[in-house]
């Protein structure tokens, strides 16, 4: 199972959604924002040197904490020297050894956001309950679309109460709403799933009911 | 990822009645600039190409995302491992180019924030003022909600006339780049 978690732009709390559907899921999350990496990365190799071809794509995965992770190098001339065309080759390989991957997915409309969305077999887009946001959530998904990798779920995050049809109908996909919660934004500012910190909050109960969505969607 | 149908060692196509061909080259104009080394008829039922997108073809549309060449030092970019890069550094990312995104969170924000209240505002009868609060959460909450939003108003402000003397300033100014790398 290979799930891409995208946006159409940055600060609408993908990685977030990444780290913790993983976390939910018992994934490895494949940190694919090859020049804006967000999530935790410590040493050792990493996925700019596996697209490099200096490193093994299953001995740069960390599995030894909270979330098995293939974390992405910082560096710009990491990012240069990367061929993100075998993205789509190292992320098969992880999940032959992994089973399940999900892909933190760089913003935007390039071919660094396009590439993740081609190597997965479903995508969860991250959106906020705004005009700017939705209007950039409608470009990725036609991005997802023409990559032909369908849209499973749409997150709306850090939304308050209120009715998603709209929303739903204009995306093409069932929507998860994901409450304001100081618990989720302190476990990511550690780099840490909130099942870790809180794993009975509302919000941590959203990204479960997420993950068997996700789930359930791909089996069928 | 080159063009489709080039390699390193040329260029391998279908003609269908005619097909025109370009491409840019250093070397010396050439009386004969291309060469012809094979031509065959093709198996039309065996050379369809496949429908389903490549990495190649996402390139192809959307573009190398890759820094360019010159933006990565010759030294080993250590320095940039923790973020530490000057200010006057060329823009990385495509997303250095705009905002950035915790500006646009900020913004997201006030305008759920926004939302919200209109919501309440708007609320035509007692039932819609009603499930407007619960939304919120309580009475107590619409107040913290107004305060907020008061807090809002005076940071747009000051936000805004910052960006006012600052967009007014790039407008001004004028590096002689030229000149200034003639001295260099």
């Amino acid at each position: 199972m290979r799930v891409a978690v995208t946006a159409g732009k940055g600060g609408v709390g993908k990685s977030t959604v990444a780290l913790n559907l993983a976390a939910k899921l018992d994934a490895v999350v494949v940190d694919a924002d090859l020049s804006m990496a967000d999530l935790p990365a410590g040493r050792g190799p990493d996925l700019h040197d596996v697209l490099a071809d200096r490193a093994d794509p299953v001995e740069a995965v960390r599995d030894a904490g909270p979330v098995a992770i293939l974390p992405c190098g910082r560096s710009l001339a990491g990012a240069r020297a990367a061929d993100a065309t075998a993205l789509e080759a190292v992320v098969r390989a992880v999940t032959r050894r992994y089973d399940r991957v999900v892909l933190d997915c760089p913003a935007g409309m390039r071919s660094d956001a396009g590439l993740p969305l081609l190597a997965a077999d479903a995508c969860v887009l991250v959106t906020r309950p705004t005009e700017t946001a939705l209007a950039d959530a409608m470009r990725a998904r036609e991005l997802a679309r023409a990559v032909e990798t369908p849209l499973a779920r749409v997150v709306l995050n850090r939304a308050p109460s209120m009715v998603t049809d709209d929303i739903a109908a204009a995306l093409g996909a069932p929507v998860t709403r994901l409450p304001e919660s100081d618990e989720l934004a302190r476990a990511q500012r550690h780099g840490r799933p909130v099942g870790t910190v809180a794993p009975d909050c509302p919000a941590s109960d959203r990204l479960r009911a997420l993950a068997d969505a996700v789930h359930s969607a791909l089996r069928s | 990822v080159p063009a489709a149908g080039w390699d390193e060692t040329g260029f391998e196509g279908v003609v269908d009645g005619r097909r025109a061909l370009g491409y840019a080259t250093p070397a010396e104009l050439a009386d004969q600039p291309a060469r012809i080394v094979d031509a065959s008829p093709v198996e039309t039922t065996t050379n369809q190409p496949s429908d389903d997108p490549t990495p190649e073809d996402v390139v192809r549309a959307l573009g190398d995302a890759r820094p360019p060449r010159e933006a990565v030092s010759t030294e080993e970019t250590s320095d940039k491992r923790d973020g530490a890069g000057q200010p006057w550094d060329a823009p990385e990312t495509q997303s250095e180019r705009g905002p950035p995104p915790e500006l646009e969170a900020w913004l997201d924000d006030i305008e759920v924030r926004l939302d919200t209240a209109d919501r309440l505002a708007t609320a035509g009868s007692v039932e819609e003022a009603a499930d407007a609060v619960a939304a919120v959460g309580g009475a107590a909450d619409v107040a913290a909600l107004d305060e907020r939003l008061t807090a809002d108003r005076e940071a747009l402000a000051r936000v805004r006339n910052r960006c006012d003397a600052l967009a007014g300033r790039t407008d001004r100014v004028e590096i002689p780049v030229e000149t200034l790398a003639r001295l260099a």
